[in-house]
């Protein structure tokens, strides 16, 4: 069995991702102080982000490559739309504040 | 005084105090460490969802029509006894060419290296074939056993046991002594998955679903006063069949996978058979023989049964052969029948009827008592239970013109992926949620590329040797 690639070894980076959306988003509150609705938006955007990955990563294991695109454009495309409303309310709020 | 105290008590810790404390401390850890991987989140999920998807039935799952005589079916109507075949003449020719297709090598999937696969796979099944009709098990292959008593020095000696039950219908004196029916239930379980079955159910004999009378055209028509002993259990197994083999239905090279899920059936029923026997029980090992597998592994919580007439099973979808053991054993945990929403889903997918090549699957929104077509010269047509009725002699015509098994209603359906976590998290979702999802689930299926047929990609990924070591580094 190969060590460094297979489905056990994507659950790990799934798990060092997920620590990684938290940590940046406890970092994001503390600079910016995130309102519920800024948490929401990034929580949801990291859950898509962290599912595209899992998904594309196994289809591609499983050697349909057509489904691991599609799963980068079904779950890729709302954690960048999320990620970028996140952006936004952070910059309009950090804007009211200055 | 108290500084004293402390030193003395610090000297009476000893070496082996030191040790107990540690394999204590060692205890604990590890309880709480698989206590703590019993109560992952994802455990806790995995058992919530379950309960929702899976519905276990205390009732027998089939709906039988009301005031309709239903009638046991005749093992002369099946395909293997070819009996339709015999009524219809112009059939006979076709079946020739069924036997012996020949191949193309300018035609992918239909090279002789696809066809080689395709007739090999088979090849165990062909050999064993006479352990179908003759309730006695042949030897096939040739061992120590093969010795006569004459060979042993001690000419006296009665023949081996194990040499008896190979050669026919002896069964060991002597009964296992199992203390209960879960272990005797576990028992028979593991040795089947030991032999190559990837799921194993058991449930009682039911008559119904029994061949009235049995027919091959080797040892011709039979009934079951032929058979020994009265069957009171049948335990039902059914056979992974390779996932990337079947993504190139309808070609040989699918029918390798349909093969190898023959060979495999006779091998591990045979095999189990041998095992009921040592355990001092009648059993005869069936394969599509002596009974109609599909109702017994519904009945054996195996699966549920499809629009396209086969059992879709949770794990690997309709990608499966079965395979029976009757036996006279009845201490065991009998299995109950299941159901997790796929009746629910076949009403609106419909991959199959529309990819199947004959236009033999029906495109009926609600199953029926009795076909809808014209079933000319009873093609293995048994009326009286609701389900999908499909027409046998198109799906025939077309196994013949394209010289195997054909399969790809086994191929597009969505319940056939291979094992990975985000396929079982689809199908429990689906099983969860309302009708008109399902037809938003069979279109996703599509897209994402799932269930091709006539798939060159297909056939050229089952041989290239990339991602594949066959040396085990490289």
């Amino acid at each position: 069995m190969d060590i460094f690639k297979g489905v056990e070894i994507m659950f790990f980076w799934l798990g060092v991702l997920s620590t990684l959306a938290v940590v940046i988003m406890v970092h994001l509150h503390k600079v910016y102080g995130l309102n519920w609705k800024t948490w929401i938006t990034s929580g949801f955007g990291a859950f898509f982000f962290v599912f595209c990955v899992a998904w594309s990563v196994s289809s591609v294991l499983e050697g349909e490559p057509q489904a691991a695109a599609l799963g980068l454009v079904f779950f890729g495309s709302p954690a960048i739309v999320l990620f970028l409303i996140t952006r936004r309310m952070i910059l309009k709020k950090s804007n009211k504040n200055s | 005084m108290n500084k004293e105290k402390k030193i003395n008590q610090s000297k009476n810790v000893t070496r082996r105090d030191f040790f107990k404390i540690g394999a204590v401390g060692a205890a604990l850890g590890l309880t709480s460490v698989s206590k703590a991987t019993e109560n992952t989140m994802a455990n806790v999920i995995d058992k919530a969802t379950d309960s929702a998807v899976f519905n276990e039935l205390d009732e027998e799952p089939f709906d039988f029509k009301p005031g309709f005589e239903y009638k046991r079916f005749d093992e002369i109507n099946t395909f293997q006894s070819t009996g339709p075949m015999r009524r219809d003449e112009k059939v006979i020719p076709k079946m020739i060419k069924f036997i012996w297709p020949g191949f193309d090598n300018n035609q992918p999937g239909y090279r002789q290296v696809d066809w080689a696969l395709s007739k090999a796979g088979q090849s165990l099944k062909f050999k064993m074939k006479s352990l179908e009709g003759k309730w006695e098990q042949d030897r096939f292959d040739f061992t120590i056993l093969d010795m006569k008593p004459s060979d042993m020095e001690d000419d006296s000696k009665e023949k081996p046991d194990i040499l008896k039950i190979l050669e026919g219908n002896y069964v060991y004196p002597e009964k296992a002594p199992f203390q209960t029916k879960q272990e005797a239930t576990d028992a028979i379980k593991r040795a089947a998955r030991l032999y190559g079955a990837d799921l194993v159910g058991i449930t009682r004999r039911d008559e119904r679903f029994d061949y009235k009378a049995f027919f091959d055209p080797k040892n011709g028509r039979r009934d079951w006063n032929d058979i020994p002993f009265e069957p009171k259990t049948v335990i039902v197994m059914a056979f992974e069949m390779d996932y990337e083999a079947m993504t190139a239905a309808p070609t040989h090279v699918a029918d390798g996978a349909t093969g190898d899920g023959y060979s495999q059936m006779h091998k591990t029923s045979y095999q189990m058979a041998v095992f009921m026997k040592c355990l001092g029980y009648q059993a005869i090992a069936s394969n599509n023989d002596v009974g109609l597998s599909i109702p017994y592994a519904i009945k054996a919580g195996l699966g549920e049964l499809g629009r396209h007439g086969l059992l879709i099973t949770y794990q690997y979808g309709p990608r499966i052969r079965l395979a029976k053991i009757y036996t006279d054993f009845d201490f065991v945990e009998y299995d109950k029948p299941v159901e997790f929403g796929v009746q629910e889903f076949c009403k609106r997918c419909m991959r199959c009827a529309d990819a199947c090549p004959a236009n033999a699957i029906t495109k009926a929104l609600e199953p029926t008592y009795e076909p809808e077509f014209e079933d000319e010269g009873n093609w293995f047509v048994n009326p009286g239970i609701k389900k999908y009725y499909n027409n046998h002699k198109k799906c025939f015509d077309f196994w013949v013109e394209n010289g195997n098994g054909c399969s790809s209603c086994i191929s597009v359906c969505p319940y056939n992926k291979p094992d990975f976590w985000h396929h079982k998290l689809v199908d429990k979702i689906s099983a969860m949620l309302p009708g008109p999802v399902h037809s938003f689930m069979r279109e996703m299926d599509k897209i994402f590329g799932y269930g091709d047929t006539y798939d060159e990609k297909a056939i050229k990924k089952f041989w290239s040797s990339r991602n594949r070591k066959y040396l085990g580094h490289k």
